[in-house]
């Protein structure tokens, strides 16, 4: 994965339809209103691009169709489209898609509103502990 | 090193004005205890409540489930880094409370999982409900931040367990079992002719709710190192795992871990039980490489001839597996994965999210996506109101009957990936 040029160039770009990454400090935020299955589509042309998945798309153990919130590094930089990548969001597309057809109504769509602010505070928690382990910023 | 655990079986715990330990029964001072765990400024208040097996009681939400467990002798203490002294376990004797647990609840945020019913249909899903359960219920201070909050919950919830289990020092055990394990060169000579087994144990750390911690140390971050068995067995590895229940590995699964003990009973017969490597499951794709490369060179290093390999959770770890699988085996060492699945109602769809041709050898433990409906219990410890806002269940899905639909994965331990449940794959 791409990290070089740490303290002066954008080394990811972060995708999320969380609202609370938005007022956390995290840079290059690409903010998207929709849900993680959506997220993952809007993801996956990207990857096509030749931008390369950093963090795995299914992050933490609250399923896709559980949580209404997701957060997803991606390279800043393009080069030739990585197969890891693609390979991995096709099949979080597809996991994300079996698991959200098992109710006529997914699970995120059930919760409250203090449930949602948890739901975004366990994934900015997930993805600053990532980026403190990966040592990027 | 060599480990004794004497075992001691619990036939009923009792609220009582002593703790003590006698003829099977397990009192229980709580004003005492409340002291203990309220040395804890960070705790408000705290309570305790008893299930029994057979009992109409749901337990719900849980955050942990603990085996109590306590050294007689040997160095350190159990738990190491939380209750005793960051010091070496895994040696001399422990006194271990059998047929019995602590199951930690509290609401943390305000969605919740994990349901132990102590009878009924839920209560074939795990074997937390055929034991006599403490638990304890921690009100934290106004204003505690989450992390802090969870880390509060698991260490009472330790305190808890070694308390009771200290209430058995001195006395003779109902049976006892002792394990040996030598240092790898000893063993390499002594068992040359048996096939050099290593085994896996991934542990996910990736932020609040998904931490594990070894010897009191979050090992996010860390690169895959090695564990002695023994050690595991007195509570060197704790859960800080409070999501997804069904599949999440527990301080229990870790004490009593039975890839684990497997092995010790097999070691020096049909194979060589070369040890433990921890495994991290990271969120990034690059930590996720590096671990499983190194964990592939460590087993190298060991001359392993074959892996066992458990995972945690389930969506992202399956690449953490299947990583692992292939770079063993392309270095010519045979894989053994043991995980769980999520395949739909009828166990048509796809059931891991990531996969690979080498993984030509894999246990599953159930399917999280089972749906079961739950009788209504005439008692429910914890936090009634949760019941609403469970994973599975909501205000309109609990029935007119006070009955619960939820899929197994609400079920705590119902699909364990290290195979602690009766759920499995079998050839015929």
């Amino acid at each position: 994965m791409n990290r070089k040029g740490v303290n002066s160039v954008a080394v990811f770009r972060c995708i999320t339809n969380n609202p609370m990454i938005l007022n956390s400090g995290i840079p290059q935020v690409e903010y998207h209103e929709t849900d993680v299955l959506s997220l993952f589509r809007l993801i996956q042309p990207e990857i096509d691009k030749g931008y390369a998945l950093l963090s795995h798309p299914l992050t933490g153990s609250i399923r896709p169709d559980i949580t209404p919130y997701k957060t997803v590094l991606l390279s800043a930089q393009k080069a030739k489209a990585d197969q890891q990548s693609l390979q991995l969001i096709d099949r979080a597309i597809r996991y994300a898609e079996d698991l959200y057809s098992l109710r006529e109504k997914p699970l995120y769509l059930m919760w409250d509103d203090q449930a949602k602010k948890d739901f975004q505070y366990v994934d900015l928690s997930i993805i600053r502990q990532a980026m403190e382990v990966e040592q990027i910023r | 090193m060599k480990l004794t655990l004497n075992k001691f079986y619990v036939k009923d715990i009792q609220f009582a004005q002593k703790s003590a330990f006698a003829d099977g029964i397990l009192y229980v001072d709580k004003k005492e205890l409340a002291e203990y765990l309220m040395e804890d400024p960070n705790i408000q208040s705290v309570d305790f409540d008893i299930a029994r097996p057979g009992e109409s009681v749901r337990i719900i939400p849980i955050k942990d489930v603990i085996q109590p467990r306590y050294k007689q002798s040997g160095t350190g203490q159990i738990f190491p880094g939380f209750v005793g002294d960051v010091e070496t376990v895994g040696n001399g004797q422990t006194n271990v409370l059998e047929d019995c647990c602590v199951a930690t609840s509290g609401k943390i945020v305000a969605f919740q999982e994990g349901i132990i019913d102590m009878c009924g249909l839920g209560a074939t899903y795990n074997s937390f409900s055929k034991m006599n359960i403490l638990v304890p219920l921690i009100y934290p201070v106004e204003g505690l931040d989450k992390h802090t909050h969870e880390a509060t919950v698991r260490v009472a919830g330790l305190k808890t367990a070694a308390y009771m289990a200290k209430q058995t020092l001195n006395q003779n055990p109902d049976a006892s079992e002792t394990y040996e394990h030598e240092s790898i060169l000893e063993m390499g000579a002594k068992y040359k002719d048996l096939p050099k087994v290593v085994y896996v144990d991934m542990v996910q750390c990736q932020g609040l709710m998904h931490d594990t911690y070894v010897y009191g140390l979050n090992v996010k971050g860390i690169l895959s190192t090695m564990i002695g068995p023994l050690e595991v067995l007195d509570g060197a590895i704790i859960s800080g795992n409070c999501a997804a229940p069904g599949h999440k590995n527990a301080t229990i699964h870790h004490e009593c871990n039975p890839v684990i003990m497997e092995l010790l009973k097999r070691h020096g017969k049909d194979l060589c039980f070369v040890g433990v490597l921890l495994n991290n499951e990271s969120a990034m794709l690059t930590e996720k490489k590096r671990a499983a490369y190194y964990t592939s060179n460590l087993s190298q290093l060991l001359g392993a001839d074959g892996m066992i390999i458990t995972e945690e959770g389930g969506g992202n770890p399956e690449t953490d597996l299947m990583l692992n699988c292939r770079f063993h085996e392309k270095k010519g060492i045979k894989t053994v994965l043991i995980t769980d699945e999520y395949c739909g109602r009828d166990g048509a769809s796809q059931g891991l999210a990531d996969v690979t041709p080498e993984a030509d050898a894999v246990v599953t433990n159930g399917n999280g996506n089972q749906f079961v409906v739950l009788p209504k219990m005439d008692r429910v410890i914890g936090d009634v109101e949760t019941v609403k806002i469970i994973t599975g269940g909501n205000a309109n899905s609990i029935g007119q009957d006070g009955s619960l639909s939820v899929e197994i994965a609400a079920i705590m331990g119902s699909c364990c990936e290290m195979g602690y449940e009766h759920m499995t794959t079998r050839l015929r």
